[in-house]
């Protein structure tokens, strides 16, 4: 076990570090990389809180769709769902996957971009 | 710089035939490719503010910069507002690649600058997207007979084939697919609507972002190294991705007004929309987007073009495969909201 900080207080201090007492010293595009840069951090942070749960969830779902255990991940689950989305065009299976995909997506938008769920298109979607 | 400095005065005191000298040589915000140097020439009588757009190494994936010159030509020719041509070289013996160079256009072109500036005035954002409208009307009514032959036209001039076609296979490319997308190509590909009675010039990126303004409005459209041959509407849905409204929303095209003001702008210029296209190409063009973006990350992954945005791009990824599941969704209408 390694010594405090953690490794998500760790992050949390580069991206102090580079808020603090790096960005004003900077302008243009590495000012831009910068903020790209502790954006990236923030991002680390909640993955450890969120990822492992996330993930587990995500193989769920998908193993639910598939009718396959949950066991293979869902790297591989993933892959599985390609290939039968490529394969066929079943609409009524398009339709059960675009849910799926659509809470899955949710999960990793949690992480990364939290709140870009809450637009919800309605009011382009029927013109 | 200072070898800049020296090639860009040879350039321009050979097309111009006299003693140029270069000052204020500065960089602009560079793409990720290109470099684009601000600076001043000066002759006896003159001092003219230009832009340097210069192309270390040639990219496949984009016209030549003498093609995009022509554009620029053609563009303005049709009653657009692109950047007003000096002169270009493929020759690298000046700034090490090809270039262009233009007049410098005086206006904003930050995005959220300009959604800032449009909120200053009222009136100004709905201005902008008119224009944007009128603008795109002039260029894709224009005739393409005389356009430059080495400009992507689409095969059996089919833009909608084309477009899913070189997304399946740049898909089929990525490291890791994505079901989202897999199924967004996949209804794309069953729902292909019927080729525009006529192609025209696209400019292929027109977006908030790939604009500039000032207080009366559109100024300058810039960055036309996509443009091809093809479906008007890709044109309009591009300037309605989502991706380009910088958290406004609501206002469908860049954040600064809505689609029907953009619609009317194109309409009284003498365009005319098809809806079924126009819905089709948005998404189209959002998965187009999101395939980008993982592109962008497996460059960085792979070696090819180390960048910490690119490394970035790779995990905003979710949020074009939210909004393509969110437009599929209205196709399917499967969501109750």
């Amino acid at each position: 076990m390694q010594d405090r900080p953690t490794s998500i207080e760790l992050l949390e201090t580069i991206a102090w570090f580079l808020e603090t007492e790096v960005l004003d010293e900077l302008e243009g595009s590495k000012r831009h990389q910068t903020r790209v840069a502790i954006n990236l951090c923030h991002i680390l942070m909640r993955e450890f809180d969120l990822a492992q749960s996330g993930d587990i969830k995500e193989s769920e779902r998908l193993g639910n769709l598939l009718d396959i255990s949950s066991e293979e991940g869902s790297e591989r689950l993933n892959q599985i769902l390609c290939d039968r989305l490529r394969q066929s065009c079943d609409v009524d299976f398009e339709k059960r996957a675009l849910e799926t995909l659509l809470e899955n997506v949710k999960s990793k938008l949690a992480i990364v971009k939290p709140g870009h769920d809450d637009y919800n298109f309605k009011s382009e979607l029927d013109r | 710089m200072k070898d800049l400095s020296v090639g860009l005065s040879k350039f321009l005191s050979e097309i111009w035939e006299t003693d140029v000298s270069v000052r204020n040589l500065d960089r602009a915000s560079a793409g990720a490719r290109r470099r684009n140097l601000l600076f001043n020439a000066v002759t006896e009588i003159d001092d003219i503010p230009l832009v340097a757009t210069i192309m270390p190494t040639p990219d496949i994936e984009d016209l030549p910069m003498d093609v995009e010159a022509s554009v620029l030509e053609f563009a303005r020719e049709a009653g657009v507002p692109a950047p007003r041509l000096v002169g270009v070289t493929t020759n690298p013996k000046y700034v090490g690649g090809s270039m262009f160079v233009t007049h410098r256009v005086f206006g904003e072109s930050i995005p959220r600058k300009i959604l800032r500036l449009s909120e200053s005035q009222t009136g100004l954002g709905d201005r902008i997207v008119r224009q944007c409208g009128e603008a795109l009307a002039h260029l894709h009514k224009f005739p393409i007979s005389r356009i430059d032959s080495r400009i992507e036209r689409p095969k059996f001039d089919d833009p909608a084939q084309q477009a899913v076609d070189d997304l399946l296979e740049d898909h089929s490319l990525l490291p890791q697919p994505s079901p989202t997308i897999t199924m967004a190509l996949s209804w794309l590909s069953r729902n292909k609507p019927a080729s525009p009675e006529a192609l025209s010039l696209v400019h292929g990126d027109l977006r908030n972002g790939n604009i500039a303004v000032d207080d009366t409005g559109l100024v300058a459209i810039y960055d036309w190294e996509i443009a091809h041959l093809g479906d008007p509407m890709e044109d309009l849905a591009w300037l309605c991705v989502r991706a380009w409204r910088f958290r406004q929303d609501d206002k469908e095209v860049g954040g600064l007004g809505d689609r029907d003001t953009l619609f009317e702008g194109y309409h009284s210029a003498g365009g005319s929309i098809d809806l079924i296209r126009f819905r089709w190409w948005r998404l189209l063009r959002t998965v187009w987007w999101g395939i980008g973006l993982a592109k962008q990350a497996a460059e960085h992954l792979d070696g090819s073009f180390r960048s910490i945005i690119m490394a970035a791009s790779g995990r905003r990824v979710a949020e074009l495969e939210y909004d393509i599941l969110m437009l599929l969704s209205g196709e399917y209408s499967t969501i109750e909201f």
